[in-house]
């Protein structure tokens, strides 16, 4: 049903999209307008969300047959503006929707490090990597690796790196789907968790990325207004303008008239992580799966080029309004804090106090504002009722939140599935195994992550932003020298990539490991967040070293590396692996 | 391509930075350093990715390697 060339199907499913997000949105406010309680509310606009993903997922199916190539990389013939878009929508997960505004809420000029770190590895992407992969046109990481170095071995290696990789994003995902239930749906945060997870398989199941590519652009839209209702609706009522980007000076005004922003909140705190963060980000982000097989479904080298400079400037609005929204959390925070009010069973205090994520602040406890404390990841989802907007505002806020984050886990548990069938196997699936039980595979995979994932999430291991930059200093320490050198030095040799990956990566991994559990003290006051620090200049030296040992790569590879650099022309492989 | 990276750089780790200095001028209420580093530095970006974009493209059609 869904079949016909891309303005088509872009106008029927934007419509279908958009219509539907319209009418749920129109229903609810008129039933909180006819007297329906809160807590209904809350629960009917997760549940028609989670519904509404999988209806988009059913639809996307029905246009094709189960084929792991269409389970992929949706035709490659996506407008660089609309592969932009939906890039964006891709990236906008429950890092940015709901991390992102809380760190800055906590930390003020540190938490700047993310946007940053985040924006100026989109910029590495465009220069150093995507267009060469858009080049080399196949699927994957390990495909490419496997390619340029030869063989099994890199590509298993790659493979395990990335699975590392996506389940820890697949884990901050799961927290937020956890709070999101447990906030809306009443429930205890850990069975929160599975019943987000139900939602995330339901949805992951019944669709592809081919729904994916085209519900994303849409998608876009939806995220962004969810989460910039509450920032213009706040700078009009706090400084009559409703631009928040700029507003929040009016609200800064008065925290300080009230003497509750100190001055450190608005500088520089911790040099050394703050650059460290940006490092690993900037890094992780060039090297980060999701965001490289996007590149794929440009029409063009030159494409793909444009297409991450458009997402770029669409993940922009979203940035810019995080300071903004962090801001106005604080000034609503301290005028109602003395309130005693809130304290009442039902209200939104009550609701978050279940869960741990707000409190009173008791003496000796850490920077309280209005005598409150907020775990940051509370900040952006608690908002709306903190500042007394409508209900329907923090119901809707949550919405995006979790089509952010049904989204991306959806991706994510589709990078590991097929991961998990095409490279773990070693051969990129030429083995002669049959794609029906390839398909098995990659769904059965998909599943045990999924409730691994879950069951770590569950247990609450550090909050969602942190978890996102161990991900980020994993991938930036186990895979950044390898794609670059890989396309920018023709003497790095097999043996050479694989020494980098693996010391990398194990580099990362045990510091973060290590700070966690207390075993390691920090070196030089680098925290977990910025393991990469460490990892990728251990990963390219060991390349580098390693490279110049061995022999160097046989005169096809060379061949291939000059053809992967240049958009014109044909590709041959280096050999039939 | 080496003046891009150089650029990203520049304005990716080195502007907040050296803008995070900048406490006593106040933009729209905002200081400027925290505004440069929340929205400045990104913007930068953002036009820098463009500008290598467009850049690059025409590159290659000068050196005629550009896809047919």
């Amino acid at each position: 049903m869904l079949r016909g060339d891309f303005t088509q199907t872009m106008g029927r499913i934007f419509f279908i999209y958009i219509g539907g997000c319209l009418l749920a949105a129109t229903i609810l406010v008129i039933l909180s307008l006819a007297g329906v309680s809160d807590h209904a509310v809350g629960v009917a606009f997760i549940l028609l969300t989670v519904a509404f993903y999988a209806v988009m997922g059913l639809l996307g199916r029905s246009a094709r047959r189960a084929e792991l190539t269409d389970y992929d990389v949706a035709g490659r013939h996506v407008p660089a503006f609309y592969n932009g878009m939906a890039t964006a929508a891709d990236w906008m997960s429950a890092a940015s929707f709901i991390g992102l505004a809380g760190a800055i809420f906590l930390r003020g000029f540190d938490g700047l490090a993310y946007p940053i770190g985040w924006t100026a590895g989109y910029v590495l992407v465009a220069v150093l990597l995507a267009p060469f992969l858009r080049k080399f046109g196949q699927f994957t990481v390990p495909d490419f690796l496997a390619a340029r170095y030869g063989g099994r071995v890199p590509r298993l290696i790659a493979a395990v790196i990335l699975l590392s990789v996506s389940f820890l994003y697949v884990v901050a995902q799961m927290s937020a789907t956890g709070l999101i239930a447990a906030r809306f749906l009443g429930l205890d945060f850990p069975v929160a968790v599975f019943v987000g997870l139900a939602g995330i398989l339901a949805c992951s199941a019944l669709g592809g990325m081919r729904a994916l590519i085209w519900t994303q652009v849409a998608q876009y839209v939806v995220v962004l207004v969810a989460y910039l209702l509450p920032a213009v609706w706040l700078s009009q009522r706090v400084a009559g303008i409703p631009v928040p980007q700029i507003a929040y000076g009016r609200a800064l005004d008065r925290l300080a008239g009230l003497g509750v922003l100190d001055g450190s909140w608005l500088t520089l705190g911790d040099g050394v992580n703050f650059c460290g963060v940006i490092f690993c980000l900037m890094l992780g982000t060039a090297s980060l799966p999701h965001v490289l097989s996007r590149c794929l479904t440009t029409p063009s080298v030159r494409e793909s080029r444009l297409s991450v400079a458009w997402s770029l400037l669409f993940l922009l609005l979203l940035y810019t309004a995080a300071p903004a929204l962090a801001a106005f959390a604080k000034l609503e925070l301290a005028n109602l804090g003395a309130d005693p009010s809130i304290d009442g069973a039902g209200g939104w205090f009550s609701a978050w106090q279940r869960i741990g994520l707000v409190a009173r602040a008791a003496a000796g406890d850490g920077p309280a504002i209005g005598g409150l404390i907020i775990d940051p990841d509370a900040v952006v989802l608690a908002m709306p009722e903190i500042a007394g907007l409508p209900f329907v505002v923090a119901a809707l806020v949550a919405a995006g939140a979790l089509a952010a984050t049904l989204s991306s886990a959806d991706g994510l548990l589709l990078t590991i599935g097929k991961a998990a069938a095409h490279d773990l196997p070693g051969n990129g699936g030429r083995s002669g195994i049959s794609s029906g039980r390839r398909l098995a595979v990659a769904r059965m995979a998909m599943a045990v992550a999924a409730v691994l994932a879950a069951w770590t999430a569950s247990a609450r291991p550090a909050g969602i932003l942190t978890i996102v930059a161990w991900a980020f200093s994993l991938a930036a320490s186990g895979l950044f020298p390898a794609l670059v050198l890989g396309i920018w030095w023709k003497r790095a040799t097999g043996p050479g990539a694989l020494a980098g990956m693996l010391a990398g990566w194990s580099v990362a991994a045990v510091y973060i490991l290590g700070l966690k559990t207390g075993v390691i003290s920090p070196v030089g006051g680098i925290g977990d967040v910025a393991a990469g620090v460490f990892g990728v200049p251990v990963a390219a030296a060991m390349t580098v070293a390693v490279s110049l040992l061995t022999p160097p790569p046989s005169a096809r590879i060379q061949a291939f590396v000059d053809q992967i650099r240049i958009p014109r022309g044909r590709i041959t492989l280096p050999e039939g692996d | 391509m080496i003046l891009s990276v150089g650029l990203c750089i520049a304005l990716g780790g080195l502007l907040p930075l050296a803008a995070s200095w900048i406490t006593a001028v106040l933009v729209a209420g905002i200081p400027a350093g925290f505004l440069i580093a929340a929205e400045g530095s990104l913007a930068g970006l953002v036009l820098l990715a463009f500008w290598h974009a467009g850049r690059q493209n025409r590159i290659d059609e000068d050196s005629h390697v550009a896809e047919d």
